[in-house]
């Protein structure tokens, strides 16, 4: 027979005291660096670019105030928020629409450093970082090594003075204005499918050329990434040599930022209904994705706590991931639809004058939005991918 | 914030979850609904005696003071047995009405007689021209002396046949859709005026159609404020729409699972036709229904036990929307990857089927729940 009880000590939404006082704490935090006067309108897609003043500023703001990085380890500067700081954290900044921390650097290989980097390299690396000084990215992929990381043929031969880099990289996302990569390169012999390894490098090295790739949405947000022989320290291995593609099996397992879309997703929803209003089937079609976003917050909350928890379960990460794009893809769709004639007109660098919006002010962005959100069902691992492994997962195939 | 069960109510699940594997066997559940019945006293005497039937009630009243989280936990495993037994009718929406607007006395008359499993109920509401209109009623209830008359008709009235207690609507004053003037009664199903035409559900289940002809009831029998029992109905039905919600995500984990077992079995073309991605990606489909309907579930629950109100309206609707997208997908995609087997009677899966669709019927469907999601 059950017990009789109060049944809010388990599952609750409540905040406690102490969470209640974060909450107004980081309330006032943004108002005071990320004051109304600099916010707008912000995509949900990373656009390419370089953080103007009034970004950087909010940067080393979070960074004195030991907010820059709250997901890695303590010793590194993490903050040990449990889920319900996580996500007010994440809440409060997508409704300030403030700008994103470097998704790369701080979201993923800060994390890897910490997890993986010796002493030496987590001094040399890390710091910048924490105080975005340097951005990241990924050079992982080449031409004939898209969702197959297991085909990359750029070399890491061994040289006097560590390792001599060559080959191409490909689709390297914010590679014009990074300072630093990311860098998988074959340390074992061809063609067998292991023997990779990740390298940390400077991308202003002798040897390291990028050149742009214009993408739909008439950014140069991709590049490809020469690498002419490229020399490296020994020190610029990152984790076990040949051991990557086993480190990149279980990435998520290594404390990347679990990523909480859902409160970003709900500012551009209630946009789109504000300008559906007097449509019924548009804005019944914006209810039915509040909907979706609604269950993707739910799943986005589940996982985090489930992290408080120790727990992890990969299916519901890679379904988060699926859900993501779902709605990201499904938004921009609308916002497209929402726009009418105006969904027409392209910023294109060179055609377009330089005297401000066509139309509505956000139609640019949006449209960019749309476009660029196609990327998304296929950066990171595609969609089919992602249910490959869910299928692995609970199939077990 | 907290997602995670207390122990308590994780005892709960394991208790309900042992019932359903070792004492509910998918074969007695299908010679239950041949019966006339419609469902096993002995089962609903084995729920009162667990305790079962009082946990949502307060311990005032003679429950266990569980919330919407133990009545979601609850309905979760009886969707997975699809237990039959009128846990819904009875507990949820009768007993519901009774815990939010009896008076001490009603509840003492009638609360203790469904905790101890003597008294089934059922909620009236529905009329055949108002679909989920919860106010649009022809039924009314005239002031007769001390105490009321009763004329009407009410529509698929869940577990009529069984019922001793009637909750019904009926308007008091105002038009046929005002929201004022709605007002709700206890009838003893034995009234005086009160006849029944029962039949079965397309789920299994036992319903009527109710007639109401000069039944005449004494003043007891005002369940709430008369002329305000729209707020209560409503949130009876939000309650009701947790449960039957809850009732889907635990059905959609079984169809999903069942699937996944049966594609690694069924071998064509020379292999188990799991093999082929393109079933293995629908079932990833399915598995992610099921999981984005029961994240909702979660929030619906706790914005039910945080207070009713317009969140707790808010997530409920976007659940059931959920809830009737998902738990068709789920359904039907579990019959596709069955095949031919799928369309048996012989099989659950058609079953568990059946009750999801009745599922997404119940209280209003996607897009009544859109609209009303919508309008929040």
């Amino acid at each position: 027979m059950p017990e009789s009880r109060n049944p809010s000590v388990a599952m609750h939404l409540d905040l406690s005291d102490a969470d209640a006082e974060f909450l107004a704490d980081v309330r006032a935090f943004i108002t005071r660096h990320w004051p109304p006067s600099v916010r707008r309108p912000r995509p949900v897609t990373a656009p390419d670019g370089v953080p103007g003043p009034a970004e950087n500023a909010w940067f080393r703001a979070l960074a004195a105030r030991g907010w820059a990085v709250p997901h890695w380890p303590p010793e590194h500067g993490g903050t040990c928020w449990p889920a319900a700081r996580r996500y007010l954290w994440a809440r409060e900044t997508a409704l300030a629409e403030a700008p994103d921390l470097d998704p790369c650097g701080v979201q993923l290989v800060g994390p890897l450093i910490c997890a993986l980097g010796s002493i030496q390299q987590q001094r040399r690396w890390l710091p910048g970082i924490r105080e975005a000084r340097a951005r990241w990215c990924l050079a992982w992929s080449e031409p004939e090594a898209g969702s197959d990381l297991s085909r990359v043929a750029t070399r890491a031969e061994p040289s006097a003075a560590g390792y001599r880099l060559t080959g191409m990289k490909s689709w390297v996302a914010g590679a014009r204005h990074a300072g630093a990569m990311l860098c998988l390169a074959r340390t074992g012999g061809a063609p067998e499918p292991a023997g990779l390894s990740l390298f940390l490098l400077d991308v202003s090295l002798p040897g390291v050329r990028v050149e742009p790739i214009v993408t739909l949405d008439g950014s140069a947000g991709l590049a490809n990434v020469h690498l002419d022989g490229v020399d490296v320290p020994a020190a610029a291995l990152l984790g076990p040599r040949d051991g990557a593609l086993e480190v990149l099996a279980r990435l998520d397992q290594l404390g990347p930022a679990e990523p909480v879309l859902a409160p970003r997703l709900q500012v551009h929803v209630e946009r789109l209904k504000s300008r559906a209003a007097g449509d019924q089937d548009l804005a019944r079609q914006a209810a039915a994705l509040e909907v979706e976003v609604a269950g993707l917050e739910a799943l986005e909350l589940r996982i985090l706590s489930q992290q408080d928890e120790g727990r992890r379960v990969p299916a519901l990460v890679a379904m988060r991931r699926l859900r993501q794009v779902r709605v990201v893809q499904r938004l921009g769709e609308l916002q497209v639809a929402a726009l009418g004639h105006y969904a027409l007109p392209f910023p294109d660098v060179l055609l377009i004058d330089n005297e401000g919006p066509i139309g509505h002010d956000y139609a640019l962005v949006e449209l960019a939005d749309m476009l660029r959100g196609r990327s998304w069902s296929i950066d990171g691992g595609t969609s089919e991918l992602h249910k490959n492994r869910i299928a692995g997962t609970i199939l077990g195939f | 914030m907290d997602f995670s069960f207390s122990d308590e109510q994780t005892l709960l699940q394991d208790s309900i979850a042992r019932f359903i594997q070792n004492d509910y066997p998918f074969a007695e559940r299908q010679k239950l609904i041949r019966d006339q019945l419609g469902y096993s006293a002995a089962n609903w005497q084995t729920f009162a005696d667990l305790g079962w039937l009082g946990v949502p009630y307060p311990e005032a009243d003679g429950g266990f003071g569980g919330g919407a989280v133990e009545s979601m936990i609850m309905l979760e495993q009886f969707g997975r047995g699809l237990v039959v037994e009128p846990f819904l009718p009875t507990v949820v929406l009768a007993g519901g009405a009774l815990r939010i607007a009896g008076t001490a006395a009603q509840k003492e008359q009638h609360l203790a007689g469904i905790i101890a499993g003597s008294v089934q109920g059922a909620l009236a509401y529905a009329e055949p021209q108002g679909r989920f209109n919860l106010a649009d009623l022809t039924t009314t209830a005239r002031r007769d002396g001390d105490g009321w008359n009763i004329n009407g008709y009410k529509a698929v009235v869940m577990n009529g046949p069984s019922a001793d207690l009637l909750v019904v609507s009926a308007r008091t004053s105002g038009d046929q859709r005002d929201p004022a003037g709605v007002s709700l009664f206890l009838v003893p199903a034995g009234t005086q005026g009160v006849s029944r035409r029962d039949y079965p559900t397309v789920d299994g289940l036992r319903a009527s159609e109710i007639t109401f002809e000069n039944v005449r009831i004494g003043s007891e029998g005002l369940l709430g404020e008369e002329g305000n029992g729209l707020a209560v109905l409503e949130q009876v039905v939000d309650e009701g729409i947790l449960a039957v919600g809850s009732e889907a995500v635990g059905a959609m984990e079984v169809l999903y699972k069942t699937t996944v077992e049966y594609c690694k079995t069924r071998e064509q073309f020379g292999q188990p036709i799991g093999k082929f991605q393109v079933l293995q990606h629908r079932m990833v489909d399915m598995f992610m229904e099921h999981e984005q309907a029961k994240s909702l579930m979660y929030m619906a629950a706790m914005r039910m036990d945080e207070g009713y109100g317009a969140d707790a309206r808010k997530a409920v609707s976007a659940f059931k929307v959920q809830v009737g997208k998902s738990g068709r997908f789920v359904g039907q995609n579990a019959i596709q990857l069955h095949g031919g087997m799928g369309m048996t009677d012989e099989l659950s899966v058609g079953h568990y089927f059946k009750r999801l669709t009745t599922i997404d019927t119940l209280f209003g469907n996607v897009d009544f729940h859109l609209k009303r999601f919508g309008q929040l």
